[in-house]
C-alpha cells in the first residue's frame, strides 16, 4: 500500500530523500500538465515543472500542512508559469505539429476509433489549444484547474486569492469565449455547431 | 433572471439539494439557459481531446554534497578493494615485513673480490676486518660482518642465528599476513552488504515508481473513455437532431403535397 502524500511529506521533512522522490514522481506528470497548459511551450513546462519541485524541496521545512501538498505544489507551479509570461511578455503559445502524422496518430488510436475520428478529435484539440492560449490568463487558469485537475471551486479560489464567485465568473466567461472561438474553429469542419 | 454562477454550479454538478432543484425548475422555462448549458457541456468534451504531449522527466532531487548531512547518490565505480585481491594483498604484505625485516636488522650486502659479505646490525662504519674474524664494533650496538667466502666456525653459527632471528621475523610476517587477509574479507564482507541494501532499495524504488505508472495510465485511460463518451453523446445528439430535421422536412413537403392535390 503506497503512502499518502501526508506521510511522504512528513517524512521527507525528516530528511528521506526518498519520499520527496517518491512524491516527484507522483505530481510532477499533473504539474507538467498544468504547466503546458498554460504557457503551451514544451520544453519551458518541463524547465518549470522541475523548478516547481526544487523551490518545494527548499521550502519543505516551511509548509505546515495548512493546505494539501498537491495545492501548494499548483501554488508554486502557477506562480512560475505567471513569471514566465511575464518574463517573456506575451501570450501563451498553441503548439501545434506541424503535419499530422497518420502513422503516429494510429498507434494512438483505441481499437474502437477510426483514423478518421482520431484526426477528428487531433484537429479538435489543436483548436481548444489555441483558443485556450487565447483566453485572458485568469480564465485559462480557472479552466484549467477545473477541467483538467478536478480542483473545487473552493481550493481555485483559495488558490488564485479570489472569491469563489469570482471564479465561477471567471469560468462563465472563460466557456464562453472557448464556445464561440470553438464554432468557428472546428464548427464547418466537423459540420457541427455549438447550440 | 438567470444566474450565470448557478449555471455553472450545476454544469460541474456542484449544487446540490433546494438550489439543485430551483436551477432545474428555472431550466424547464428558460430556452436560453438550456442552449447555454448544451453549448457549455459540449466545450467540456472538446475540452478534454487536448492532451499535453508525452514528457520525458529524468530528474531527482538529490543533496549537494557540500550540504550539511550530505546524501550524494554516485555510480557504482570500481575502487581500490576491486582490485585489491587476497592473493595480492599476501604479496604485498610479505614484501611490506621483508623490508620491514630487512630494515630493522640492517642488513647489507657486498659483492668484492673475495665474495660477498652479509652485513647486519648497527654501527657508524665497518672497519676492516681479517678473514674469518668475528669482532665487537664500537657503538653500543653491534655490528657483525661475514666473509662468506672463508666462514669460520664462529661466523657460521652467527650466520645461523641470524638465519633463524630472520625465520622468526617471517613468522611474525605471515602473522600480519593473515590479519590483513581477515581485514579484507571482512571488507568484503561489509561490501556486500552494502551492495545487498543499495540493490534491496533500488528494487524498492522501482516497485513504487510502477506502480505509480500503473495508477497514471489508468487514469489516463480512463480519461479518455469518458472523453469519447462524450464524443459518441454528441454524435449521437447530432443524428437526432438531423433525423428531426429531415423528419421535419418531410413532414412539411408531404403537407405542401397533399395541400396541392386537395386544391386540384
Amino acid at each position: 500500500m503506497s503512502s499518502t502524500d501526508e506521510e511522504l511529506v512528513a517524512r521527507s521533512q525528516g530528511g528521506d530523500m526518498d519520499s520527496f522522490n517518491q512524491l516527484v514522481m507522483r505530481w510532477e506528470r499533473p504539474i507538467y500538465a498544468l504547466a503546458y497548459r498554460t504557457i503551451g511551450r514544451e520544453e519551458d513546462a518541463r524547465d518549470v515543472c522541475q523548478e516547481t519541485f526544487l523551490r518545494a524541496f527548499r521550502a519543505l521545512k516551511g509548509f505546515k500542512g495548512q493546505a494539501k501538498f498537491s495545492s501548494w505544489l499548483y501554488r508554486i507551479a502557477l506562480n512560475l508559469c505567471r513569471d514566465w509570461i511575464r518574463r517573456e511578455r506575451r501570450q501563451p503559445v498553441a503548439q501545434a505539429p506541424e503535419g499530422v502524422d497518420l502513422i503516429e496518430l494510429a498507434s494512438e488510436a483505441t481499437p474502437a476509433e477510426t483514423i478518421e475520428d482520431l484526426v477528428a478529435r487531433q484537429e479538435i484539440g489543436q483548436a481548444v489549444a489555441r483558443a485556450m492560449a487565447a483566453l485572458p490568463e485568469d480564465q485559462r487558469t480557472a479552466i484549467i484547474l477545473k477541467e483538467y485537475h478536478g480542483l473545487t471551486f473552493q481550493e481555485i479560489a483559495d488558490m488564485l486569492d479570489c472569491p469563489l464567485s469570482t471564479v465561477k465568473t471567471r469560468l462563465y466567461q472563460g466557456l464562453s469565449v472557448l464556445r464561440r472561438q470553438l464554432d468557428r474553429n472546428t464548427g464547418f469542419k466537423t459540420g457541427y455547431k455549438h447550440v | 433572471m438567470c444566474n450565470k454562477d448557478d449555471l455553472v454550479s450545476y454544469l460541474y454538478d456542484d449544487l446540490g439539494g433546494a438550489a439543485r432543484a430551483a436551477f432545474e425548475g428555472h431550466l424547464r422555462g428558460c430556452a436560453e439557459c438550456r442552449d447555454e448549458l448544451a453549448a457549455m457541456k459540449g466545450v467540456r468534451a472538446d475540452l478534454l481531446t487536448w492532451a499535453p504531449p508525452e514528457p520525458d522527466f529524468a530528474f531527482r532531487i538529490v543533496h549537494e554534497p557540500r550540504a550539511a548531512q550530505a546524501t550524494v547518490l554516485r555510480p557504482d565505480v570500481p575502487s581500490w578493494r576491486a582490485w585489491f585481491t587476497p592473493a595480492a594483498g599476501l604479496a604485498a604484505a610479505a614484501v611490506l615485513v621483508l623490508a620491514a625485516a630487512a630494515g630493522l636488522a640492517r642488513v647489507e650486502i657486498h659483492r668484492d673480490a673475495d665474495g660477498f659479505t652479509v652485513r647486519t646490525g648497527w654501527s657508524a662504519a665497518a672497519p676492516a676486518i681479517a678473514d674469518g674474524e668475528v669482532r665487537a664494533g664500537a657503538g653500543a650496538t653491534r655490528a657483525r660482518d661475514v666473509r662468506l667466502s672463508v666462514p669460520g666456525p664462529d661466523a657460521m653459527s652467527e650466520l645461523e642465528t641470524r638465519v633463524a632471528a630472520l625465520e622468526a621475523a617471517s613468522r611474525n610476517g605471515a602473522n600480519v599476513r593473515n590479519a590483513a587477509m581477515l581485514s579484507a574479507r571482512t571488507s568484503n564482507e561489509e561490501m556486500l552488504k552494502v551492495v545487498r541494501d543499495l540493490l534491496a532499495q533500488s528494487e524498492g524504488r522501482q516497485k513504487t515508481e510502477l506502480a505509480i505508472r500503473i495508477g497514471q495510465v489508468l487514469r489516463d485511460v480512463d480519461a479518455q473513455r469518458v472523453a469519447d463518451l462524450n464524443r459518441v453523446q454528441q454524435g449521437l445528439g447530432r443524428m437526432d437532431a438531423s433525423i428531426a430535421t429531415e423528419a421535419e422536412a418531410r413532414r412539411e413537403l408531404t403537407n405542401i403535397i397533399l395541400t396541392n392535390s386537395k386544391q386540384r
